[in-house]
Parts: structure tokens; sequence; C-alpha cells
């Protein structure tokens, strides 16, 4: 009786556990882990309602090989902590095959070593981290794989085009000016390798506080060393005020390409009457509007903004971080499509990709570049008439 | 751009700052000489008085003149408030429980700041439409003629207070000696609320003078503070003109240091002086003078 009762209950068990596994493999689970409170909150809220879109577009196609996605969502609250907290729970709780996210450097830089452990790629949104050809050849010759994508342009390479549009317009002499930072010394760095690739010469290497309230003292210097262009990656308040004192200095001629994060409308209040030479670099989606007839783009452009506006009744509150979500979901929905959900095999697809179809670019990803959004998917971005437009 | 007017722009940059930085140290020394209170929420009177302004004319479509006597109206009901509502009922004149309800202030204040006006820069428009002024090659701002003018006649203003006046010699007592003072039938409640009403009112003439220069953000007050407060150390902790000469030197200390050595520096250079300041010279560079 009693050996009875015990195989009653391993069979039992065994109905539920694998009964449970079962249930697993009716839907493919796709985490969602954004910053969603707090100051930069609404970045995350954008990010997700794109990935939600995405989901829904293939869920509507009948999933993906009858199997229906499902998104779990967390808030990573932008704290390198929570966002640990979160990826574990979706990785061992919710079983999710890749994850779309988080938002900040610190905290995809604290996530990587799980993503590697578990074989869990995820698609994250700061541009404040190289995965390029300086640190992927590293992997390969620890054995290792890196699983971290990041679908914004990224440091190094909007300093790339930043420094090809100054050669190009016959700049010479580049005036460096960064943040106390991690990301400024990255754009240092970077500025260094391209203007030894196409030619400038960096004749001033600065570096200001941001919490300060006047930098003439280095603009000065920077014009004392006949600089006739500035490169800086800083954005916001600090911008605004290099601007004015590159200005107050005499050098509103002198051009300032600034940080990608300047792309609003709030920053252009900002600067007021300084916004002659100020630059910035977009992606392909928020200049949209200007791209020829004849780009393939256009129209995948064209085509999300739409569905993104019937499915949420208004549009979000920047196209930018909306298609990075949408594009962070697409990627892996086509991976999951072409080499099932085994994470190994979806990372090394996504590496092969070449200008994979995305709403905010074309992305070209290969063993040494993790990001993807080539020269060709970006601009060089001025003020005009109070809106950023391209600067050709 | 020669060697001279370069020299003369770093000076000129300097002074900028130094005014800035002397402008929160004047309020902090003025507490302190009437209370013996470390404001820590200092920098925060200087952030609530330029967002308020930058409410007025931005929300409100205020003149400037008008948003300047809001600000530091709001500002200085909002340093009494402080007084009453913290330091009177919570510090029961113990010092160093005073100086912890200062920093839980900054932080309730700038938690406030945050939850109005949210994290951005906001800008407010110039004081002073000369543009930029050509000095010997250098140039300098206009914006920041107010600045250095309001840091030079409140100093003075408060130097004939304290020597002139019978409230600013009761209000120096009150640092003196606590009990003594209301032995001698002063009000000493009343004179701690008049050191943090004036130096809120201070506090924010410097925020809103400063908004047009450096704009402001709920986060802007605390390096400010910092930067101001060990100039009113270096000057002499108590002493006004000491706060406007340690905020001087504080700002020429972060020009120099970036336009001769280098400008990661700073940081470091600055808080070396205020560090053999306080070892050579512990009691401040001007002695405070009762």
């Amino acid at each position: 009786m009693k050996k009875r009762g015990f195989a009653l209950l391993v069979s039992l068990l065994a109905l539920f556990y694998f009964g449970g596994i079962g249930y697993a493999t009716d839907t493919i689970t796709i985490g969602a882990a954004y910053g969603l409170t707090g100051t930069m909150g609404w970045i995350g809220g954008d990010c997700v309602n794109g990935v939600k879109l995405a989901v829904d577009q293939v869920n509507a196609k009948g999933g993906i090989k009858g199997q229906k996605i499902d998104i779990a969502v967390y808030d990573t609250k932008n704290n390198p902590d929570t966002a640990r907290t979160v990826f574990e729970k979706l990785i061992k709780l919710d079983k999710a095959v890749a994850v779309c996210g988080p938002v900040i450097t610190q905290a995809t830089q604290t996530v990587m070593p799980l993503a590697e452990k578990y074989k869990v790629p995820y698609s994250a949104v700061s541009g404040g981290f190289e995965i390029n050809a300086a640190i992927l050849p590293e992997y390969k010759k620890l054995g290792k794989k890196c699983y971290a994508w990041a679908l914004t342009i990224g440091t190094p390479r909007q300093n790339e085009v930043k420094t090809i549009w100054l050669k190009k317009k016959g700049y010479k002499k580049l005036g460096n000016i960064e943040p106390l930072s991690q990301m400024g010394d990255l754009s240092t760095v970077m500025y260094e390798q391209w203007a030894k690739k196409y030619g400038l010469e960096i004749v001033a290497k600065e570096k200001f506080d941001e919490k300060g309230t006047d930098f003439t003292t280095q603009m000065s210097k920077i014009k004392a060393a006949g600089a006739d262009c500035i490169g800086s990656m800083a954005s916001g308040g600090p911008a605004t005020v290099l601007v004015k004192n590159r200005d107050q200095v005499g050098m509103k001629e002198v051009p300032m390409m600034t940080s990608d994060a300047n792309l609003s409308k709030k920053f252009i209040d900002l600067l007021g009457e300084n916004t002659g030479n100020v630059y910035t670099v977009a992606a392909k989606i928020q200049y949209a509007g200007y791209l020829e007839d004849s780009d393939p783009q256009k129209k995948i452009i064209q085509d999300f903004q739409e569905s993104f506006k019937e499915k949420f009744g208004e549009g979000p509150k920047s196209w930018f971080f909306a298609s990075v979500g949408y594009d962070s979901a697409l990627m892996f929905i086509k991976a999951i499509e072409a080499v099932g959900t085994d994470g190994e095999k979806i990372r090394d697809w996504l590496e092969n990709q070449n200008r994979f179809q995305g709403a905010q670019a074309l992305y070209s990803w290969s063993p040494l570049d993790h990001r993807g959004i080539g020269v060709d998917q970006a601009s060089v971005m001025k003020i005009e008439g109070g809106e950023w437009v391209p600067a050709r | 751009m020669n060697t001279l007017s370069l020299y003369i722009q770093f000076v000129i940059s300097g002074l900028t700052m130094g005014s800035i930085y002397a402008m929160v140290g004047i309020g902090f020394s003025f507490i302190y000489r009437v209370t013996t209170v470390l404001n820590f929420a200092q920098g925060e009177f200087l952030m609530l008085g330029g967002m308020v302004a930058i409410t007025m004319t931005s929300v409100f479509g205020s003149s400037l003149g008008l948003a300047l006597v809001v600000g530091i109206l709001a500002v200085t009901i909002t340093g009494v408030l402080f007084h009453l509502g913290g330091i009177r009922v919570l510090g029961k004149a113990e010092p160093v429980r005073m100086i912890l309800i200062t920093i839980a202030g900054s932080m309730f204040l700038q938690g406030i700041a945050y939850l109005i006006w949210g994290t951005d820069d906001y800008s407010l428009p110039p004081f002073v439409k000369a543009g930029t002024i050509d000095f010997f090659g250098a140039s300098i701002n206009s914006q920041v003629l107010p600045v250095v003018g309001a840091a030079v006649i409140i100093t003075a203003v408060l130097k004939f207070f304290f020597d002139k006046t019978i409230w600013g010699k009761a209000s120096a007592a009150c640092a003196e000696s606590y009990e003594a003072s209301m032995l001698m039938g002063i009000n000493v409640d009343r004179m701690g609320m008049l050191s943090f009403a004036m130096s809120a009112g201070i506090g924010a003439i410097g925020g809103i003078l400063i908004s047009p220069i450096a704009l402001m953000q709920y986060q802007k007050g605390v390096p400010l503070a910092i930067k101001g407060i060990a100039g009113a150390v270096i000057g002499g902790l108590g002493n006004v003109w000491g706060a406007l000469l340690g905020g001087l030197i504080m700002g020429l200390a972060e020009s120099l240091s970036a336009g001769f050595i280098a400008s990661y520096l700073t940081d470091v250079v600055v808080f070396v002086i205020l560090m053999l300041v306080l070892f050579l010279k512990p009691e401040g560079l001007l002695k405070a003078k009762a």
C-alpha cells in the first residue's frame, strides 16, 4: 500500500513536472527589463511600448511556428543592482530566451556576466560602452562569447560620423573638451583614434566638471590652441553652458559637435539664441522626413510609426527610444524564427546579420560590432528653425 | 588671442565662478555667525530662488524684476519656515543635531524641487543685455556683472548691519554666547529666524542672478554649496568679507589650475588649498570678529 502511494506520488510529480515543461513550450518568453520609474523612466516606457508592438505583430500572425511570444516586463529602476536581480528573475523564473534592455551603462555592464553564464542574449540602450573591435576580440582570446547588444549608435561610431563630416567640410584642428566621466574618457580616446584615421589634428584636450558653472577657461585654451572645430560628448545643461562659453570667447563660427543625447526640442529651447554651429549625430529614424523616397528605410520607418500610433493611439515621447525597443524585440523574434530558442544559437545568428531591417536603421552586426549602426545609417544634425535637421 | 589676454581670461573666469561661490559662502557664514549652525541647505536656497524666478517668467510671463522679487520673497519665507519647523522645533540648540537637520532639510528641499520641476535644466533670460564685453582681448560675459556687483554690495550691507545696527550687534552676541544673550534680554530665537530669513534671501538673489549664466536644475545647489562653504572656511567662518574673499580664491584656484595645470585636476588643486589653509591658519584668512 505504501509502495503504491509512493508510486502515485512520483507519477503525479512527474506529471506536474513534465506537464509544466509542456506548458512552457506553448509560449516563448522574451524579457523586457527597462528603467520605468524615476528620472529617465519615460525612456524605458517608450522602449517597452516598442517591444509590445513587435511582439503583438508576430503574435497576430500566429506567433513563431505556432508558439506565441510572451513578454515579461520588469522595472530595473535604472539601478545596476535592481537590473541584476531582474535579470536573475527573468532567466531563472520566467525562463526568458532573450532580454530587451536595460537602459543605462552601469546596468548594462552589471548584467553582462549573468548573460554570459546562462547564455541569454540581451539588447541594451546605452551608448556609453564598447562592444566593438576594441573589446570583442578579447572575448575570442579568452574563448568566451559576448551576449550584449546595444541598438544605439554609441560613442565610438558617433564620433566617427562627426570626424568624417568635419574632414569633409575642410576642418583641420579639433579641440576636444569632455566631461569628467567614463563617457567623456571614451569619447576622447575615440576622437584620437578617428582623427588619426581620417586626418584631423587634435590641438587641445580639456576636461570639465558637469556640475560647474563656467568653462570659459577651457574654451579660451581651445581657442588659443587654434582649434577650428570642437568635439564633446556633453549633453543637456552642461552642454548649453559650454556652447554659451564658446560664443562668449568669440568662437561662434567654430562648429561644436555634441552628444546625441541632445536630440530634443528641450535642448534647443535651452540654447536660446546660441543655436548656431551646434551639431550632433542621429540614426535614420530621427530624420525620416528628410530621407529620399528611394531610400528603402523610409517605408519601414513610416510603417513602424503608423502601426505604433494605431496600437497606442498616439506617438511615443521619442521615436528613437520606441524604435530601439521595437528593434530589440524584432531581432530576437527573427533569430528565434531562424534558429529556435537556444541562446547561443540566437547570439551566433545575430552576429552574422548584415543590413538587418530595423525601424531605427539597417543594422550590420559582426563579430567585431554588436551595435551595427554603420556610418551610412547616420547623419550629422544641425539646428534650423528650432528643429534638428540633417546637415549635409 | 595673445598670451596676456588668455591669462586675463583665466582670471576673469575665476572671478566669475568665485563670485557665485561667494554668494553661497556669505549666506552660510551669516547663519553661522548668528546661530553657530552650519547650514548645509544654503545651496538649496540658491536653487529654489532660481527655480521660482524661472517659473515666474516662463509660466506666468512676469517681468524679470517681479520674478526677482517673488523669488527672494518665496525663499525668504522658506528660510523662516525651515527655521521654525526644523531648527527650532527639532534642533533644541544642539549644534550637531542642528547640522543634521540642515542636511535633512537640503535633501527635503531637493525632493520638493524634483517633484515640482523634474530633472530638466532651465534657463532665465539675461538681466543685462550688453552681450560680451571685450577687456584687453579677453571677453567678459555681461551677465556676470550683476553677480559680482551683488556679492560686493551684499557683503558691504551685512558689514554695516553687524557693526552699526543694534540688531546686528545683538545677532553677533547670540553667536558669542547663547545663554548670556538670553540673559541680556535678546530674543535669540527671533535672531536665529532673522539670520535664516536673510541668508535665504541672499541665497535666492545669488541663485536668480546665476540662472542666466549657469542654468538651474534641482541638484544644482549641492556642488555650489560645497565650493561656497569651502570658500567661507578659507576666508574665516563667520566673517562676511572672508566669505567673499574665500569664494573668489576658490573660483580663481579652479580657473587658474584649469588654465595652467590641467582641467582634470581642478578639484584636487582647490581642495589642496583648502587643506593648506586649515593646516596653516585653521581660523581662516580673515579671523572671525564677534
